[in-house]
């Protein structure tokens, strides 16, 4: 599996100064390594984050392929719910060009670079929130599943309705597969005008940060690679979803994601309409303080 | 999932003294056997061992690796270990295969 997508270092001062260098490349990489799967990572990093990623690559078990660009981006978060900082901004810097041809490829939008692929199955992940954009296939059309989260699908099909998105974004873009990362709602799962709903998993602790790369990697390897069905593919990418969000420990055991397999939390499917209705998700983000 | 935008600086921490180079991190690649043994307050030895252009660092107890340091500061810390430093790691908390570690100077 080729995966390309971007190096950055994430930096969240709470609960503690956290301090690690993953992105979405680097992070499925190793996710997609630690299934077993032969990985390759094609990206963009300064000269000073190379040894790091060598580092990563030789601890992961993934192959390489860089491009220098002068700076590494980092993003740095208050907490693990906050929206980040992004260092060189967005909108500055250079952008590289990244080509290549593989077979099955996981692609990530990139802050750095433009990614021109030749591959038989795409993954796409579009990696932006701000001004989400179609994959644009290079030579000829490969199979392709998109995997976007709600606000880039709502964006990219102009629609706020998941279900009308996907179709839309599929019939757009030629998918076969999309599939909408909805957080606690779960994964909506759209193919041929069909959407399935995959559930979320009621975890003790979360940690969200990079949890839609993982999502993404395990999706990729079952779906691209192994052959599954989207719907199960995705049930699988929940379920590893799950486990880095509570544990942020890479790689993932992949013996726990088939859905035969015992795992340690319950799934949730929450009800879009009573949601939208009645009830509200409330973050309680401290510090709170007592004045009597 | 990293996105989001904005702009701005960021106070560098004073990690460039070998003396003070410390970070709390979670274990990779954890051997859930060896972790399922590991309570709050043991000392983990860090190992680096260099391949190629990287390094792969490790915190072992008892001699057994418990799992990999892949923290941004493996780089610096090994360029310290080779000019003599010596660095362990505190274990924090262990819930299931998950084992946050503070690494420091020993």
């Amino acid at each position: 599996m080729t995966v390309v997508g971007g190096v950055y270092r994430e930096r969240c001062r709470l609960p503690y100064n956290s301090d690690e260098t993953w992105g979405s490349g680097g992070r499925a990489a190793a996710v997609i390594a630690g299934l077993g799967i032969a990985t390759t990572l094609h990206t963009a990093v300064d000269s000073e984050t190379e040894g790091l990623l060598a580092s990563l690559a030789q601890t992961f078990q993934f192959e390489t392929v860089t491009t220098n660009v002068a700076a590494t981006r980092q993003f740095q978060y208050d907490h693990a719910l906050s929206s980040p900082v992004i260092w060189p901004p967005i909108g500055q810097g250079e952008t590289v060009r990244i080509s290549f041809e593989t077979e099955n490829a996981l692609v990530f939008g990139m802050l750095e670079a433009s990614v021109e692929v030749r591959a038989e199955r795409v993954v796409y992940d579009p990696q932006n929130p701000v001004a989400p954009e179609h994959f644009k296939a290079a030579g000829s059309s490969p199979r392709i599943a998109y995997v976007l989260n709600s606000v880039e699908a709502q964006k990219l099909a102009s629609i706020e309705n998941s279900e009308q998105a996907a179709i839309k974004i599929a019939s757009e873009s030629g998918a076969e597969v999309v599939v909408i990362k909805r957080g606690a709602r779960g994964a909506l799962v759209c193919t041929k005008g069909r959407c399935d709903r995959i559930p979320a998993y009621r975890t003790q602790r979360i940690w969200p940060i990079g949890s839609g790369d993982v999502f993404a990697a395990v999706f990729a390897a079952r779906w691209a690679l192994d052959g599954l069905y989207a719907v199960e593919a995705a049930a699988q990418a929940s379920r590893a979803a799950a486990l880095y969000v509570n544990d942020r420990v890479l790689p993932i055991p992949g013996e726990t994601l088939a859905m035969a397999s015992p795992f340690p939390f319950d799934p949730v499917l929450l009800d879009d309409r009573a949601l939208e209705a009645t009830e509200f998700h409330v973050y309680l983000a401290g510090p709170f303080f007592n004045d009597g | 999932m990293v996105s989001g935008s904005g702009g701005g600086t960021w106070i560098e921490q004073p990690t460039d003294d070998c003396a003070r180079l410390a970070q709390q991190t979670t274990l990779n690649s954890p051997d859930r056997a060896v972790v399922s043994r590991l309570q709050k307050g043991d000392v983990l030895d860090v190992r680096v061992n260099k391949v190629g252009k990287g390094v792969v660092v490790e915190a072992l107890y008892n001699g057994q690796v418990a799992g990999s340091i892949t923290s941004s500061i493996i780089q610096k810390l090994a360029e310290c270990v080779e000019n003599g430093y010596e660095y362990v790691a505190d274990v924090i908390e262990v819930q299931g295969g998950a084992c946050r570690i503070h690494v420091h100077l020993k």
